[in-house]
């Protein structure tokens, strides 16, 4: 039932049942990876907190240039900010998981709940992509605090990673004003019998 | 609105209930009761060519166009 008031069997949404059939494999499949992606992301994050020295020896390797071992709340700190990136990307996979779900088991391809989920995860997306410059910077300066004067880093890098994620939040935040639009237009024809 | 639908009209002439010409045409007896009360934004020629042939008619018997009051 759509807000016109017109009501249509869900069988008409995909006239192609093969492509339903497509639909539901493609939604069920990448659900699991996205629960996955979570499952994978609180491991991490559990393993770093579990273990504070595997945190410690991944700062440093991710910054090769501390000479001084900060130590004590600046190591705390980038260890913090650090998990930044792991928190957005448990946020967007949870996000995934959600429009996945709905793709897959909703009566209608056109919910209105499907461009809001998608400008999430396009938002989520870019945060990613802005959070990978911030934090390596942020966790530069703090692993070499404690080194002698002049010798303190200030990284800034944007990787590969950071530019694809970029691009796929914009993608999707486009994609949900598309999407947005295929909503209205479904409405209209759903109020021509 | 211009276009009037007098379905209502018809299927009171031919005595047959909403319910009956739904099925006849495919529709749900709640979009019929739609396009009674002219709550919809258009119809197929599919659905016209249907609902002519169920209650023996032409578009114009179920249809008629009725000029707005205001200025032209």
């Amino acid at each position: 039932m759509s807000s016109s008031g017109v009501s249509r069997p869900p069988s008409e949404d995909m006239t192609n049942p093969g492509d339903r059939r497509r639909l539901r494999f493609i939604t069920h499949t990448a659900e699991w990876l996205a629960v996955a992606g979570v499952a994978m992301g609180l491991g991490y994050i559990a393993y770093l907190a579990l273990a504070p020295d595997a945190l410690a020896i991944a700062l440093r390797r991710e910054v090769p240039g501390v000479v001084v071992d900060p130590g004590g709340p600046a190591l705390t700190a980038a260890g913090l900010v650090s998990l930044i990136p792991a928190l957005i990307f448990i946020a967007a996979m949870w996000s995934a998981r959600t429009l996945f779900r709905l793709l897959g088991r909703a009566a209608t391809v056109f919910d209105p709940a499907a461009p809001s989920l998608l400008r999430r995860i396009g938002l989520l997306a870019v945060a990613a992509a802005v959070a990978g410059v911030v934090v390596r910077m942020t966790v530069g300066l703090l692993m070499t605090s404690a080194n002698p004067p002049g010798q303190q880093q200030l990284v800034l890098s944007v990787s590969s990673g950071d530019v694809t994620a970029l691009l796929v939040g914009l993608l999707m935040l486009a994609f949900a004003l598309v999407m947005r639009e295929g909503i209205r237009l479904d409405e209209d024809n759903r109020s021509i019998l | 609105m211009a276009i009037v639908v007098t379905l209502d009209v018809m299927l009171a002439r031919r005595k047959m209930r909403s319910k009956e010409l739904a099925e006849r045409i495919g529709l749900t007896e709640q979009n019929v009761s739609l396009l009674k009360s002219g709550k919809v934004r258009g119809i197929r020629f599919e659905t016209l060519s249907k609902i002519c042939s169920v209650l023996s008619c032409q578009p114009g018997d179920i249809l008629e166009f009725v000029p707005d009051a205001g200025p032209p």
